[in-house]
């Protein structure tokens, strides 16, 4: 499904969070959002699934505004994996998991063995099928966050909107949380703090002080003179030796000389 | 193929046994604690009694029996444990409501201030003389409770408090001697003295009064309130991570907040304005439930709904018989309960 924002805007008392910002991402394409802290992100992010209001300007999906939706309907279609979200809750991963079919059930369609396989595909997917019984405080912040991507799977969601999936992950499961998102059919957007993994995006878009100041490929943006405005530091293009793929080097910008 | 055809069926003999398993066993331990509350008393009747009472009066059967003991179990202690139920039931499922909409392991009515709220809705109206008659006593405190849930909501955000956070909490503390403070007022101002006494007495939780027109209100009110909850339970287990995933997993946030609070609020209101500000059993009760059934709410409501049933009927027959020739007010018992398992939800909570 194709995910539009026309001419975003959103402010926190005052002063601009979000300014103007409009993008068109097409069904199946996997759009990474990229930007220095506090350059609006999240509150991109949040405008896109609908949990906050913009003060100007519309989101759709495949044309349909999202305000024209219930809820319910906006859940079938799109699945919203936030930051952090935490809960004191003795709640165990499988039931965790199990929330996100919350939008496919009502009175009239009660949970059925279809809802369970597909909780199962979903807990395969991240590889946690293997902790199903586990509480959820018992788990350390990766796992969490490979139980909330897996609650946003069993939504089965044509659209998928991820901010800053790896945070907090080891290595081993960014390469693999990233792998799999690639892999997805969905159309997904993330946002990435990790400037190399934006790389597997089809597209990206930059974010800077509220604005979208650049949309690209990779290749285009990409780029350490582009960078290096935007982030303020000194950027190398190496080759990845395996398969000659380029791989960015930081340095502080005082190292430069 | 035939395994595949096989598997099903399994599951369902499973699945149908454990779902009859716990209701029935909740609603014989409801039926167990109505019986005791019929014998147990300053005078003990015999069971044989008190089944004889219930054939004669719901069967005319016409059994030969005392009629000091029949009338003592029909027009007393049978209401009197049908309301105990009705409250216990309906002030343990606002609790659930509660602790799961706030994401706050210390929510309840009494805490948040809304049986404080309706308490002050009532004695305007029964004492002030609120509404001249148009409207009744219950009427009124639900205005006080939703009113209260209002200012202490509305404290906590300018306190800057989120769901969970100790803000609510807080808030509602000084909500809760607000209308405390209210409640002394018009008492102090308008009642007289054996008004006033009655009226701390009721204030504190006391099922006294009870009689079977207060049950047609009680426990029909308190069968619709817990159902209409039930109705909401994966709403409910959506709130686990917050209002954003439940909105993420397609809940109605606003709907099911404006819906559920409104009921928890007609609920605390219907049991304050029959038997006063009951404390500790929306707080406590959730928290037991959640330790015998799990977290998620479609066993966790009907299990609190059970357990606060049962609770309540049972510290209504401690209340009478603990002094000999006095009854406690019920509020008493359920503190003198409450409060230490108050302290171990706090000490438990540090984890």
């Amino acid at each position: 499904m194709k995910l539009e924002a026309h001419n975003l805007t959103w402010s926190a008392r005052q002063s601009p969070i979000v300014s103007d910002v409009s993008i068109s991402i097409e069904s199946g394409e996997m759009f990474g959002l990229i930007g220095p802290n506090g350059s609006g992100k999240s509150t991109l992010m949040r405008m896109l699934a609908g949990l906050s209001k913009p003060k100007e300007g519309v989101v759709t999906i495949d044309g349909t505004p999202l305000k024209q939706m219930s809820r319910r309907q906006i859940a079938q279609k799109l699945a919203f994996v936030e930051q952090q979200a935490e809960t004191d809750e003795l709640i165990k991963v499988r039931d965790a998991v199990e929330l996100g079919r919350t939008c496919w059930l009502s009175a009239l369609s009660p949970w059925s063995e279809q809802d369970d396989l597909i909780v199962n595909s979903a807990l395969e997917n991240v590889d946690m099928n293997h902790m199903i019984d586990r509480n959820w405080h018992t788990l350390s912040g990766g796992e969490r966050q490979r139980v909330h991507i897996a609650r946003a799977l069993a939504q089965e969601p044509s659209i998928l909107l991820l901010d800053e999936p790896t945070n907090h992950l080891d290595i081993s499961y960014q390469v693999a949380i990233l792998d799999l998102v690639t892999k997805l059919d969905t159309t997904t957007i993330v946002a990435l703090h990790d400037l190399n993994q934006a790389f597997k995006c089809d597209r990206i878009g930059v974010m800077q002080a509220g604005k979208m100041i650049a949309v690209g490929t990779p290749e285009e943006i990409l780029k350490p003179t582009f960078l290096e405005d935007i982030f303020g530091v000194c950027v190398h293009t190496l080759q990845d030796p395996e398969n000659g793929s380029t791989v960015l080097s930081f340095h502080s910008v005082k190292d430069r000389t | 193929m035939t395994i595949a055809s096989e598997t099903p069926s399994v599951e369902l003999k499973k699945l149908n046994w454990s779902r009859l398993y716990w209701p029935l066993l909740g609603a014989a331990a409801i039926l167990a604690a109505v019986l005791a509350g019929l014998v147990i008393g300053e005078t003990n009747i015999p069971v044989t009694d008190a089944y004889k009472t219930l054939a004669n009066k719901l069967l005319s059967a016409g059994y030969e029996i005392d009629l000091i003991d029949q009338g003592i179990l029909w027009e007393y202690r049978l209401p009197r444990a049908i309301v105990a139920a009705s409250c216990g039931a309906a002030l343990a499922v606002s609790g659930v409501v509660l602790q799961a909409l706030l994401r706050n392991s210390l929510a309840d009515p009494y805490i948040l201030g809304l049986s404080a709220g309706a308490s002050t809705g009532a004695v305007l109206v029964s004492i002030a003389g609120v509404g001249a008659g148009a409207i009744s006593m219950s009427t009124g405190a639900f205005g006080g409770a939703l009113l209260a849930f209002i200012i202490v909501a509305g404290l906590a955000k300018l306190a800057g408090g989120k769901a969970g956070a100790a803000q609510f909490v807080l808030a509602g503390i000084a909500g809760s001697q607000l209308f405390n403070a209210l409640t002394s007022f018009i008492i102090a101002k308008s009642a007289s003295a054996d008004q006033a006494r009655g009226i701390m007495f009721w204030l504190l939780g006391n099922l006294s009064g009870v009689r079977w027109f207060d049950v047609v209100t009680a426990a029909p009110i308190a069968i619709l309130g817990v159902f209409i909850v039930f109705l909401h339970a994966r709403s409910l287990d959506a709130f686990t991570f917050g209002k954003d995933a439940a909105a993420s997993v397609g809940v109605a946030v606003q709907r099911v907040q404006i819906t559920l609070i409104s009921i928890t609020a007609l609920l605390t209101a219907i049991m304050v304005s029959i038997v006063g500000s009951i404390g500790f059993v929306g707080l406590v009760i959730p928290h037991a439930a959640r330790y015998l059934v799990g977290v998620r709410h479609k066993a966790l409501i009907p299990a609190s709904a059970a357990i606060g049933a049962v609770f309540l009927v049972l510290a209504d027959i401690t209340a009478r018989i603990i002094i000999p020739g006095q009854v406690l007010p019920i509020g008493v018992v359920t503190a003198l309960i409450g409060a230490p398992a108050f302290a171990i939800i706090l000490i438990r909570g540090q984890r």
